[in-house]
């Protein structure tokens, strides 16, 4: 097998991202100035006034990140057809992950008057103690999801970068030594995503996200024809990917490997409606919206983009495997070197410029909600509740970079299992918070102590079913279930019985929470019928009732 | 004393949400199978080129086993958000009460 020659981009494809990130940053500056000032600066900062509209919902709700654009390319390219039932939950995605919390948790969200998640737990089961849980796992599970993100920033400004510039920070025989041109890619990404993350608040990172999904699919778009007609037809392609990779990149469980048995068929059927359902970012999301309406045409809206992108990007890939044979290891990098080999380079520019902006929209997502997490529910809650509002807006801003520099910081040694640490911590917050919020939602019955016990069975489930594969590993490097991608670190899941670690986790979760909640005291029926049941106009927040209760006593 | 109402949301969206349940274990249920049944090559049926009965160029199992239900399902969600579920009032935002609470050291467990 030839190894294929080191990616570099033309300078016309730097021209692109440039123009883009001076668009994300002007998006920055108009967030901060068109947000009102009339509400609070939380509510404006972290939530966008609750203004979103169902373009906005819709685009960044279509669970699109680095790995996107990155990871699931070079699924298909490897394993062939069967990628797309890994993928084709997103067919009822939009209705699980907006429909069926979506009402109730942004009626919650007013009711309450919460700006973050745990400020929701906090408010609706009565519990500061499961607030703060809720706080420390968001950030513990963000943070990891973050590093990762930061790394794949990097990569692509690396792979865009000349190679001459690299020169201008250290020396010609130390370029390649050092990888300078990563640690190039990592400054300019991070000042890019921090500059106008902590500018803009949550409405930039929103624009941001909206404006790459544009670009994302106007990039498909014009890719799919050109695909199509390079590799002689989707028949043809399948042909030759059956000749250079195996009979089974044409059908199920995948070449090279049992990548897809039926197992893990259902458990990523599962994995992609339910973890989404359970993120703190789509939760975020679901306080945002302006009002129902919007919620549904935001379904819509998301239902027709997945199909305009989904679809063309499995027939992309798998056309790529005749266009590029034999990438090997370096599968990781299809995209932009179909991209490079097949558009002109201003086109490649255009392209390219989705996945930065994939990477970028998540991060600054990320970056609010753990931003978010501190000073709503460290600073403002345990340090100091009388915060002026000037107070506030400096320990946000403050925040939100701090947060961007620790990412960077941490990414400067970058881990090798990308794509592995994304889904590690996606499906370790589904785990977490997802029965909660269901409960808070649908079961009046539900208790702190059901909430706690599910939020902390399905964490340790997830975390546990990563440490044995972590440490039979360690025990056997040559362990392998021969289920899913290869593995080659250290780090990976643990398939027991074949599921993937979600679906134990989520029954772990489950049982705790029905459990938890039947054996303690039902909840205080006053907080319950605020939020359970037909109120008058003027009805106080739970907030009021315990300043009541206070005062009373 | 008679029962307090459920609110409308509420019970807009336990049926709303048993509704799209119902779609996504049926949509699983079929694609898993179907997919299986179709297109899974096993060391009793293995399968070969002449096997891929391919449908404007897709393999047949690939076509029936996930791009059709993609589009029912497709079709299926825009009628159910353009037609089934409710426009619900969300209420009134109480984020000033939450916020003087917090100033005023409010908790409760």
């Amino acid at each position: 097998m030839n190894t294929p020659a080191p990616l570099q981009a033309h300078p016309a494809t730097l021209v692109a991202l440039l123009l883009f990130t001076l668009v994300s940053l002007g998006l920055g500056v108009v967030a901060n100035r068109v947000t009102s000032k009339k509400t609070g600066f939380l509510e404006k900062y972290f939530l966008g006034n609750r203004s979103l509209g169902a373009i906005a919902v819709a685009l960044t709700a279509a669970v699109m990140s680095g790995g996107t654009f990155m990871g699931f390319p070079s699924l298909v390219y490897t394993h062939g057809w069967v990628v797309g039932l890994w993928i084709c939950s997103y067919m009822v995605a939009p209705l699980m992950v907006l429909g069926v919390l979506g009402k109730r948790i942004g009626q919650l969200g007013r009711r309450t008057g919460a700006v973050t998640l745990p400020d929701l737990f906090r408010e609706r089961y009565g519990s500061p103690t499961l607030g703060l849980l809720t706080s420390i796992l968001i950030m513990f599970f963000l943070t990891c999801n973050l590093v990762p993100q930061f790394k794949a920033g990097a990569l692509i400004m690396k792979i865009v970068l000349p190679s001459s510039s690299m020169t201008w920070v250290v020396d010609e025989s130390m370029v390649t030594q050092l990888d300078a041109g990563y640690y190039v890619g990592l400054v300019i990404f991070t000042a890019t995503v921090v500059a106008y993350t902590a500018y803009g608040g949550f409405l930039a990172a929103i624009w941001t996200d909206v404006f790459q999904s544009i670009i994302m699919a106007i990039g498909v778009m014009i890719l799919f024809p050109l695909a199509m007609y390079a590799s002689g037809g989707l028949h043809q392609a399948t042909l030759n990917g059956m000749t250079q990779a195996g009979n089974d990149f044409g059908f199920g469980p995948g070449a090279g490997r049992n990548f897809h048995p039926l197992t893990l068929a259902f458990s990523f059927f599962a994995m992609w409606t339910i973890s989404g359902m359970g993120q703190p970012s789509t939760m975020v999301r679901l306080m945002a919206f302006r009002d129902s309406r919007t919620l549904r045409w935001s379904i819509i809206y998301v239902t027709i983009y997945n199909v305009i992108i989904y679809v063309p990007l499995i027939f992309i890939f798998v056309a790529a495997r005749s266009i590029l044979p034999d990438l090997g290891t370096k599968s990781d990098e299809v995209m932009p070197r179909l991209v490079i080999h097949l558009a002109n380079p201003y086109l490649a520019g255009l392209i390219l410029a989705a996945p930065y902006g994939a990477v970028m929209s998540t991060v600054s997502g990320f970056m609010l909600i753990v931003a978010s997490g501190f000073v709503r529910d460290i600073f403002q809650r345990f340090c100091k509740p009388n915060a002026t509002e000037k107070q506030i807006e400096r320990a946000s801003y403050a925040a939100t970079i701090a947060v961007g520099l620790i990412a960077a910081t941490l990414a400067l040694r970058p881990p090798q299992f990308l794509q592995l640490i994304v889904v590690f911590a996606s499906s370790g917050m589904a785990a977490a918070f997802l029965v909660p919020a269901l409960f808070a939602a649908f079961w009046r019955r539900a208790t702190y102590e059901g909430a706690i016990a599910a939020m902390v069975s399905g964490t340790l489930v997830h975390l546990s079913l990563y440490a044995t594969f972590t440490i039979l590993k360690n025990l056997d490097p040559s362990f392998d279930q021969g289920l899913g991608p290869k593995v080659t670190s250290h780090f990976g899941a643990y398939y027991l019985a074949g599921f993937d670690p979600l679906i134990w986790s989520m029954i772990a979760s489950l049982t705790a929470g029905v459990v938890g909640s039947l054996l303690s005291n039902p909840p205080d029926p006053r907080r319950v019928a605020l939020l359970f049941d037909v109120q008058p106009k003027d009805a106080p927040a739970p907030a009021s009732l315990d300043l009541r209760a206070n005062h009373v006593s | 004393m008679p029962l307090p109402l459920p609110d409308p949301v509420l019970r807009n969206s336990r049926r709303e949400g048993v509704m799209i349940f119902t779609l996504w274990l049926t949509a699983a249920a079929y694609c898993c199978l179907a997919c299986y049944q179709l297109g899974y090559s096993t060391p009793e049926r293995p399968l070969g080129p002449e096997d891929l009965h391919p449908i404007i160029g897709i393999p047949r199992w690939v076509f029936w086993g996930y791009l059709v239900p993609w589009l029912v399902c497709g079709i299926l969600t825009i009628l159910m958000a353009g037609f089934v579920m409710v426009d619900d009032d969300l209420g009134s935002d109480h984020a000033e009460e939450l916020d003087r609470d917090i100033r005023e050291g409010g908790s409760s467990e």
